[in-house]
């Protein structure tokens, strides 16, 4: 069984690699919680390549305007129908922002429209647990963006698994910073990346 | 009086003896027990009683003598046990008085007989044996009470609070700070402001606490003798002097919050004195409101101000510095009004008119303005305020090429600017209010939209354009000119051009009130210059810095071992209101058991709080006065915590979090 490797999507229109180092805060989350064969650096990879099907999860984010090209919305959509996972974060944690807005109807196009995860989800379950559902970020509780705590986070499913997880909470910001800081923290905030990941390789 | 008249007065004595007897006794114990538990107290832990168990097992103590007494007197029930009482102690009688009231006899004998028995029964002195048997009872027990009183009374004494177990007992919480029977029972505190304040002397009655400005006079007066009092203020001992059947001081209101302590043998009352400041006044310059530079100096300013003060204001003034000269050298000359006198109001106001001409300026000169004014605080003042200062500058003839001169102020909000998406509902609510409107009116608000949406077409011109200038402008205002993409040299924004079009059209229908053609032309004006807010934007892509994570370090098995320093917890930081809240625990904590003590213990906490914790030491003087004035005083202290820890919070139903990434 080869090695699980953190694949940050790249696309043509926006800011794909505006949270550089969260996919290494993930993958030492991984290696200090699970027994995941995890390498120790994630991939970037484009939409527009097929090499994109090798990954089980992408991860997506961005400020910008959020657009596929035709060759990137062919490969992702064959990705979710093979069983692989799209995990889109709005990097502006706002639910009026252009990302928000553009991606949401992107994956509308793309899958079928984005509805709301029930918050008792195996997702919240499946290593960590998450009583009340998704986490709140700490730009939430400072009130930034929309100045809303989302409850729900958004998904596309495939049968009774997630195809596209959607997420305007901003895990993109709370996640983004060298994973040497987390001894800083009392409690790791990157639990639920976990989840996430565990989530993408078990279902 | 026949023999059985006799027995029954007898019985009638001795019933009434051992009832009182017995009253007495019981008194008596009662009493003693009380004295006992106030002497142990006092010896063991002063002032750290709780009284209702003592006060039971005093009763109790008490009506078990009291029955005692009675049960031993119950052959008092029987005629017949008196009279044997009687003949044992007359044995003279030969048992006459027996027979005399036996009934058979009285039916059987002759009348003879009877009367015989009468008459020897009638020879002795049955009342003095009666009066003896009395007196018996009754002096003891009157001693055994007298005794115990006296022992209560000297065991309240000797408390060290002057308080004693009686007053614990007889509640839980003190009416007042100073027990009965002391001197500082009773105070009255009268109050003389400073004489500036032109306030007169309130006369407060028992009052806990003294709130008055610094340097006020207060003058305590109190019922009885001066001997054995003594007064003191911190460690300073206060005179006390000698009235008519009274004793009083007099002392002046500090400036920081202290505790008057007053002490009668061992009764202690505490009297917090809170003084207030004096806040210097406040002046505000109403006129002129901005600085400005002059061209020439021929002006004429009129200022104006406004002075309050919380006391009363003496009066105000303005001030001119005029300073000349440039380099290096520089000359300044100070001018002032005459005073304003406002006779202590709280509130005056002044103007004035400067004609600047006056002051002979030269290029380059300023002239700075302020008003001043001052309370009548003669104790520790005056105090003065002055307002901000204005400055007017005159203009130098060679910095007259480049100087801005901007005499009037700008708008506080420029109202001119309207959104494409606020003229097209303000078209649309044109429209529908087109029958209720005359022609003229219709025309010219029609008009004054087209003025609006015409500014807009400027903006997105001078974008096009990266010009603000009219003159740029001018050669395609020049009937109805439209962009083409052909006629620019430099790279156009279709979308903002497609705007710019749109405007244009709109422009036209409006300024000849055609609102209705208007409409759609804004509307695509407003999805345009949305695509061109949204679509217009620069992003140059970085290399992505390579994090690669140790695994090995993060799951503990690499080489490095690792050997932790000995960690130790942080004591709490030992902050002042840490120390008032801990101080404010131990005295809730006390105060069922020990109320005097757990009251003084919150007045001193008062006296330190007043300067440091305003609201709480607020909060805690209500709860001082409620715990005097025997009232509940729970919802006071609550209130006192809350000002000292403030409200308690929560976030229910939130996952726990903590460290942040970088903001997005």
């Amino acid at each position: 069984m080869s090695e699980f490797v953190f694949c940050t999507g790249r696309y043509e229109s926006g800011d794909w690699d505006s949270a550089p180092t969260l996919p290494a805060n993930l993958i030492d989350s991984v290696a200090r919680y699970t027994g995941v064969d995890v390498a120790p650096s994630g991939a970037i990879v484009s939409l527009a390549s097929e090499r994109i099907l090798d990954y089980p999860l992408v991860y997506l984010t961005g400020h910008l305007p959020f657009r596929f090209t035709e060759a990137e919305r062919r490969n992702v959509r064959t990705l979710v129908n093979r069983g692989g996972m799209l995990f889109i974060d709005d990097h502006n944690h706002d639910i009026g922002g252009v990302f928000h807005k553009t991606a949401v109807e992107e994956i509308s196009r793309t899958f079928a429209a984005p509805r709301d995860l029930p918050n008792d989800h195996i997702l919240y379950n499946c290593f960590f647990r998450f009583e009340d559902g998704p986490p709140a970020t700490s730009h939430e509780l400072n009130g930034w963006g929309d100045n809303l705590v989302h409850r729900n986070l958004q998904a596309v499913m495939r049968g009774s698994r997630i195809g596209v997880l959607y997420s305007s909470k901003d895990y993109s910001s709370e996640w983004n910073y060298h994973p040497d800081n987390k001894r800083f923290s009392a409690v790791d905030n990157t639990r639920f990346g976990v989840n996430i990941i565990v989530y993408a390789l078990t279902r | 009086m026949t023999a059985i008249q006799r027995v029954d007065s007898v019985r009638m004595q001795l019933g009434v003896a051992v009832i009182a007897g017995a009253m007495a006794w019981g008194a008596a114990s009662m009493v003693g027990v009380l004295a006992a538990f106030s002497f142990a107290a006092a010896i063991a832990s002063p002032g750290n009683d709780a009284g209702n168990w003592k006060l039971v097992t005093a009763i109790t103590t008490g009506a078990l003598a009291s029955g005692t007494i009675l049960w031993r007197a119950r052959y008092l029930a029987s005629r017949y046990r008196v009279a044997l009482w009687i003949e044992e102690r007359l044995p003279r009688l030969h048992y006459s008085l027996i027979t005399a009231i036996e009934p058979a006899f009285a039916a059987t004998s002759s009348r003879e007989h009877f009367s015989r028995l009468e008459e020897a029964v009638a020879r002795e002195d049955i009342a003095a044996v009666t009066g003896a048997a009395v007196l018996r009872t009754m002096l003891p027990a009157v001693a055994a009470a007298s005794i115990a009183t006296a022992l209560l009374y000297a065991s309240a004494l000797s408390a060290p609070d002057g308080q004693g177990l009686l007053r614990r007992l007889s509640d839980g919480a003190p009416r007042s700070t100073a027990a009965a029977g002391s001197k500082l029972e009773k105070l009255e505190v009268i109050v003389t402001p400073p004489g500036y304040t032109g306030a007169r002397s309130k006369t407060l009655d028992n009052p806990s606490s003294v709130s008055a400005l610094t340097g006020s006079r207060i003058f305590v007066k109190g019922a009885g003798t001066p001997e054995s009092l003594r007064a003191s203020l911190g460690t300073a001992r206060l005179a006390v002097s000698a009235g008519r059947e009274s004793w009083s001081l007099s002392l002046t209101m500090p400036q920081g919050a202290a505790a008057l302590a007053l002490r009668d043998r061992g009764y202690e009352r505490l009297l917090i004195l809170e003084p207030m400041s004096d806040a210097p006044p406040v002046i505000a310059l109403l006129s002129p409101q901005r600085d400005s530079t002059l061209r020439q100096p021929r002006m004429v300013v009129r200022l104006s101000a406004r002075a309050t003060d919380d006391i009363g204001l003496n009066g105000a003034y303005f001030e001119y510095l005029v300073t000349s000269g440039s380099g290096e050298i520089f000359s300044a000359r100070t001018l002032a009004t005459p005073v304003v006198r406002f006779g202590g109001t709280k509130t005056g106001s002044i103007s004035a008119t400067l004609d600047l001409g006056s002051l002979k300026l030269g290029q380059g000169d300023v002239v700075s303005m302020r008003a001043v004014t001052h309370d009548r605080n003669s104790l520790s003042g005056p105090g003065i305020a002055t307002s901000d200062t204005r400055t007017f500058r005159i203009a130098r003839a060679d910095e007259y090429a480049a100087l801005s001169v901007d005499a009037a102020a700008p708008a506080p909000v420029d109202s001119s600017a309207m959104s494409q998406r606020m003229l097209i509902m303000m078209t649309e609510e044109l429209i529908r209010k087109e029958k209720t409107l005359s022609r003229t009116e219709w025309v010219k608000q029609s008009t004054d939209l087209g003025d609006m949406e015409d500014r807009i077409r400027k903006r997105v011109d001078a974008i096009l354009n990266a010009s603000d200038s009219p003159e740029d402008q001018s050669h395609l205002e020049e009937a109805g000119h439209v962009h083409t993409l052909d006629e620019n040299a430099g790279p156009l924004n279709k979308d903002l051009l497609e705007a710019y079009n749109a405007l244009w059209e709109a422009v036209r229908s409006l300024q000849i009130a055609e609102p209705a053609p208007a409409l759609p032309p804004m509307r695509v004006a407003l999805k345009a210059l949305d695509r061109a807010r949204v679509a217009n934007r620069l992003y140059l892509r970085g290399a992505p810095p390579a994090v690669i994570v140790d695994l090995a370090r993060v799951r503990l098995s690499g080489k490095e071992k690792g050997a932790p320093s000995i960690r130790t917890a942080r004591t709490a930081a030992d902050t002042a209101r840490a120390r008032m809240v801990l101080r404010f625990n131990d005295a809730i904590e006390m105060l069922p058991r020990a109320a005097p003590g757990a009251l003084r213990t919150l007045m001193l906490l008062r006296v330190d709080a007043i300067a440091v914790a305003p609201s709480f030491a607020a909060a805690l003087g209500e709860a001082v006065e409620a715990l005097r004035s025997g009232r509940d005083a729970t919802l006071s202290l609550l209130r006192a915590r809350r000002a000292l820890e403030g409200e308690p919070s929560g976030v229910p139903g939130l996952s726990p979090w903590s460290g942040s990434g970088a903001g997005g």
